[in-house]
């Protein structure tokens, strides 16, 4: 309950300060909307119809309601009613993220676990040679070899993912893959790391001389706490798969609201900036709640007290 | 299984050879190690850190990670050889057949699972029982180790729980199969002796009402004793000695036994309480020396028979087993080598030096303000009582010990040596006599020695200063210098650079002592020194002070360490005197609130910097008996018997009657 309230605390102080931010002023918003020749007498009819000569407390409102029914506005950069162009592209880059997690956590848990129960087995060496080589490699790197590889070699997928003809499965590969290529090892040294610090641990070591089977001591008594740094870490980048990997967007131009942030920002579309801010912002709140609440099940010490 | 008879008992134990893996070499540190415990019988390991104790216990269970190997000998448990177990079998006899008692009750619990999870689960996987069954069993057990409210323990987490909750939470989880071993590793360390006192005799009973075999481990003998039959002390990974419980307390045998004993606080109340086990330090294990492992700390060595070749245990006078040839022979000369006993009387000590209102203060950079680094410190030292001097770092400590051997002069008060007062006089114009009568040794070697010139060189110049001009009794006198802090010759020939820290810190020693000083000033003597070469040097300026008629001062900020050793203790707090007096009158009834956090913290009480107040009490914000006047006026110093002072506005009787609640502990966070 309390988390959910600092969560929507956390959306209205966002909502707040992107009103400060974009609309406190009106006569810049009028100039950003008609752009810079249009004269101070079309502004202020501008103004005057669109209710920006009200005070801002009640504009903040009623911008807010707007936003809550989730109507944006115009976007000046589309010509195109906001939503219809954000949340489509919103939708692509949830896909992306879940196509990510989907392979990159039955990878990397797995192979972290297994090296980390057997610390300087082959395993553990092999799992850490990945991770090493892996993310040594910067994702417009990896971009470039892996179009080199299936596109321009072994063509197997297209090496754009523009798709202009509607949805493809075949062109979100690469995009995906370069974003799995640059975490995979990195997420699987981190669980590693916890899992071996846990084996280590008195708990766990009188839990074998309980005589505990293998697979109760790894599932009952170790594995809960040593997903706990994994899971923040995995939190973290739901936020910066959705949102910040304008890199891999931009070079296969996948069209996501990563690049769509970019777009109007460089051409100063004010409700598409707006409306693009506040959903991100949102879906960080909500994987903070969502951190909060796993936190909570994974260590009993913060769920009671 | 073969069936148990009474020549088959239930542990047994067989030349045990241990090594652990360490950087591609195998260290031994285990040797031959032979016991056996009968069906119902308590062993208890004694030993100090490091010595292979809980190496010993691990290898009982298989149990000793990837780097340990077992390289000879066998263990049988109930007859089978633990070697020929698979991990199956050997699942089958952890937490069933043996129950462990771990160290650190704390950690030793799964901190994300229920108590009631944990101990059901060992019922669920030994013995078959259903959920129901389990729990059931699991309540019954919790209750036999005396725990209230079982309903609610059950479904707690171990951070819900006290110290003493969970250590008794961890028998309990042991006795669930009802094993016919139970292994203990230290299990009340960590436990405060109120609570330590209660598991132990838990233990006993229970273990009495199972007619249940046990293994304890702990590097307190006599806590061992009172748990078990029988005793067996290790040292340097091997068994020195082996006795009935009541026998090894009556009439030890080894050497490190009778020191161990020797060196325990009384278990009755206050007194000299001695933490530093046996002086000098267990060697490192591949380490050893030839012949007895004690040889370098035991008081009786002798090249023959002890460091000649192994020794092996052999039938002790009371009827154990012990592993040296002179153990029950003069049990009078105290066996440890540079254990310190206690100074002269203080009425049979006459006084040296008499420290009176003494203060000290420096102009600060601009030399307008004034830092007062010293104020009105009075103190005595007598001579062959040994004084220390402590306080947190700042406390004006090294200031104190400058003055008194003329690096600096003092701005107020006296400094008597042997009733002249040199309070202002520099050490260049001191007379030689007194001059040489004081000498000092600093925390860093650079400040006593100089690093351009060889130790012989330097050490001659002391010995031809302190006024002896015959060339050829200087020369065998350094001969005789650098074979008391045993070095040898050939160091004397390099330059102070050149030497480790630790022999750097006894050719600091020798230059001093060339001077053939009455009063020894130790300021830090070793803290600048690794930890294995730090007993070495503080058992050789306790020797060398007993032998040379020289009176020690040490300055510390270690009261553990001081505690066990010092005659006299004078503490400092921010420059002024915040109480002095026999240290076993200090230790057992400090006075001062200061004092008292410094003693029950056993390290220094936590004052953070913050706020100095400008006048009254220095000590004032952080003390819990704080009174209105205190942040008025400066406490008066008050003597309150021979040679004990005070400075606090507490009246007497209340700092008496507060200790021993636990009020000392008020002042910290
Ligand atoms: N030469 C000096 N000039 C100015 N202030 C000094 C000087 N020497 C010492 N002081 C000050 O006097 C106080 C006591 O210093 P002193 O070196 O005696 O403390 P200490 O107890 O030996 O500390 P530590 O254990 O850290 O060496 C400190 O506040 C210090 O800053
Ligand atoms: S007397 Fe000899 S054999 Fe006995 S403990 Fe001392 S050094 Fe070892
Ligand atoms: S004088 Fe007052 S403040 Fe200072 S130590 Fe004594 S009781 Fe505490
Ligand atoms: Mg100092």
């Amino acid at each position: 309950m309390k988390r959910i309230a600092a969560t929507l605390l956390t959306a209205v102080a966002a909502s707040i300060l992107l009103f400060l931010l974009f609309e406190l002023s009106p006569r810049s918003v009028a100039i950003a909307t008609l752009g810079p020749f249009a004269t101070p007498e079309q502004q202020t009819l501008w103004l005057q119809a669109h209710g920006y000569m009200q005070p801002p407390q009640v504009r903040y409102c009623r911008w807010l309601g707007h936003f809550l029914i989730g109507d944006f506005g115009q976007s000046r950069a589309f010509a195109a009613p906001v939503s219809s162009v954000l949340w489509p592209r919103l939708g692509h880059s949830l896909i992306l993220v879940a196509c990510f997690f989907a392979i990159t956590l039955p990878v990397a848990l797995p192979l972290g676990i297994a090296a980390g129960l057997r610390e300087g087995s082959a395993v553990d060496r092999i799992v850490s040679a990945i991770a090493v080589a892996t993310s040594a490699l910067p994702p417009f790197a990896s971009a470039v070899l892996l179009s080199a590889l299936l596109v321009t070699r072994l063509h197997l997928v297209p090496g754009t993912s523009i798709m202009t003809e509607g949805w493809d499965w075949r062109q979100v590969v690469l995009p995906v893959l370069v974003l799995v290529l640059s975490d995979v090892g990195y997420l699987a040294r981190i669980t590693r790391t916890s899992m071996a610090e846990i084996m280590a641990t008195p708990y766990i070591r009188a839990a074998i001389l309980k005589g505990m089977s293998p697979a109760r001591i790894l599932f009952r008594h170790a594995l809960r706490n040593a997903m706990i740094t994994p899971f923040t870490i995995i939190m973290l980048q739901v936020n910066w798969a959705i949102g910040g990997v304008v890199v891999v967007e931009a070079f296969y131009s996948f069209h996501g609201i990563g690049t769509l942030l970019l777009q109007a920002a460089l051409r100063k579309d004010l409700p598409l900036l707006e409306a693009a801010t506040f959903v991100l912002v949102m879906i960080a709140g909500i994987t903070q709640m969502l951190a909060d609440i796993g936190y909570a099940f994974l260590n009993p010490r913060i769920r009671l007290s | 299984m073969t069936p148990r008879t009474a020549a088959n008992p239930l542990l047994r134990i067989e030349s045990l050879n241990v090594a652990y893996r360490r950087d591609g070499d195998a260290v031994p540190v285990l040797f031959d190690v032979s016991l056996s415990l009968r069906q119902g019988e308590a062993l208890g390991i004694v030993g100090e850190s490091g010595s292979g104790k809980s190496t010993l216990a691990m290898a009982v269970m298989r149990h000793l990670g990837r780097a340990g190997r077992i390289t000879g000998g066998r263990i049988f448990f109930d007859g089978v050889d633990m070697a020929s177990l698979s991990a199956r079998e050997l699942r089958r006899l952890y937490g069933a057949r043996i129950g462990m008692v771990h160290q650190d009750a704390g950690l030793a619990l799964n901190p994300s699972m229920t108590i009631g999870a944990q101990l059901t689960e060992v019922a669920r996987a030994h013995l078959g029982s259903t959920r129901a069954e389990a729990s059931d069993l699991a309540r019954t057990h919790l209750r036999s180790v005396h725990l209230p409210d079982v309903d609610r323990i059950m479904g707690a987490y171990p951070f819900q729980l006290s110290g003493g909750q969970q250590q008794r939470v961890v028998i309990a989880m042991a006795l669930v199969a009802d094993p016919s071993l139970l292994l203990l590793d230290e299990p009340t360390s960590g436990l405060d002796a109120t609570t330590a006192t209660g598991i132990v005799a838990l233990i006993r009973t229970l273990a009495a009402e199972r007619g249940m075999a046990m293994l304890a481990i702990s590097h307190d003998l006599h806590l061992m004793a009172r748990l078990c039959d029988r005793v067996a002390v290790m040292y340097a990974g091997q068994v020195v000695e082996e006795n009935r419980a009541d026998a090894i307390l009556a009439r030890p045998g080894h050497p490190y036994t009778r020191g161990l004993l020797e060196c325990l606080p009384p278990t009755s109340g206050a007194g000299r309480q001695i933490l530093l086990p046996v002086p000098g330090q267990a060697p490192s294990p591949g380490d050893r020396p030839a012949g007895c492992a004690f040889g370098p700390r035991c008081g009786l060595f002798t090249p023959d028979p002890c460091g000649a070749g192994a020794i092996s245990l052999h039938l002790s006078a009371s009827g154990g087993l012990v592993r040296c040839p002179k153990a029950g022979g003069t049990a009078d000369a105290s066996p440890v080598r540079g254990l310190r006993p206690p100074g002269p009387e203080i009425g049979a000590a006459p006084v040296l030096l008499r420290v009176e209102a003494l203060g000290k203060q420096y102009a600060d950079r601009t030399g307008r303000r004034m830092v007062t680094a010293n104020e009105g410190i009075s103190f005595t030292v007598r001579r062959g009582r040994m004084t220390a001097i402590v306080g947190e770092s700042g406390s004006g400590k090294s200031t104190l010990a400058r003055i008194v051997c003329g690096l600096e002069t003092a701005t107020e008060g006296r400094l008597l040596l042997e009733g002249v007062d040199i309070a202002d006089l520099l050490a260049e114009r001191r007379t030689v006599a007194q001059r040489a009568a004081v000498q000092m040794v600093f925390q860093n070697t650079e400040m006593s020695l100089n690093p351009a010139w060889t130790i012989r060189r330097q050490i001659m110049r002391t010995l031809r200063a302190a006024g002896r001009p015959d060339d050829m009794g200087a020369e065998h006198r350094y001969a005789q210098l650098m074979d008391a802090v045993r070095l040898p010759l050939e160091a004397g020939e390099r330059r102070a650079g050149e030497l480790s820290g630790g022999q750097r810190q006894r050719a600091a020693i020798a230059r001093a002592l060339a001077a053939s000083p009455r009063i020894l000033v130790a300021d830090e003597p070793v803290s600048a020194l690794d930890v294995s070469v730090q007993a070495a040097v503080v058992e050789l300026l306790m020797s060398l002070s007993r032998e040379r008629d020289m009176t020690l001062v040490v300055i510390s900020h270690d009261l553990p360490l001081m505690r066990s050793i010092a005659d006299d203790l004078v503490v400092l707090y921010r420059g002024r005197l915040v109480e002095a007096g026999p240290a076993g009158t200090l230790l057992s009834a400090p006075v001062h609130p200061y004092t008292r956090a410094l003693v029950a913290a056993a390290d220094r009480p936590a004052t953070s910097a913050q706020t100095v107040p400008d006048k009254g009490c220095l000590f004032a914000p952080h003390c819990p008996d704080r009174m209105e006047v205190c942040s008025l006026r400066a406490p008066p110093e008050r003597v309150l018997g021979q040679d004990h002072r005070v400075a606090c506005h507490l009246p007497d009787n209340h700092a008496l009657g507060a200790f021993g609640e636990g009020r000392a502990c008020h002042g910290h966070p």
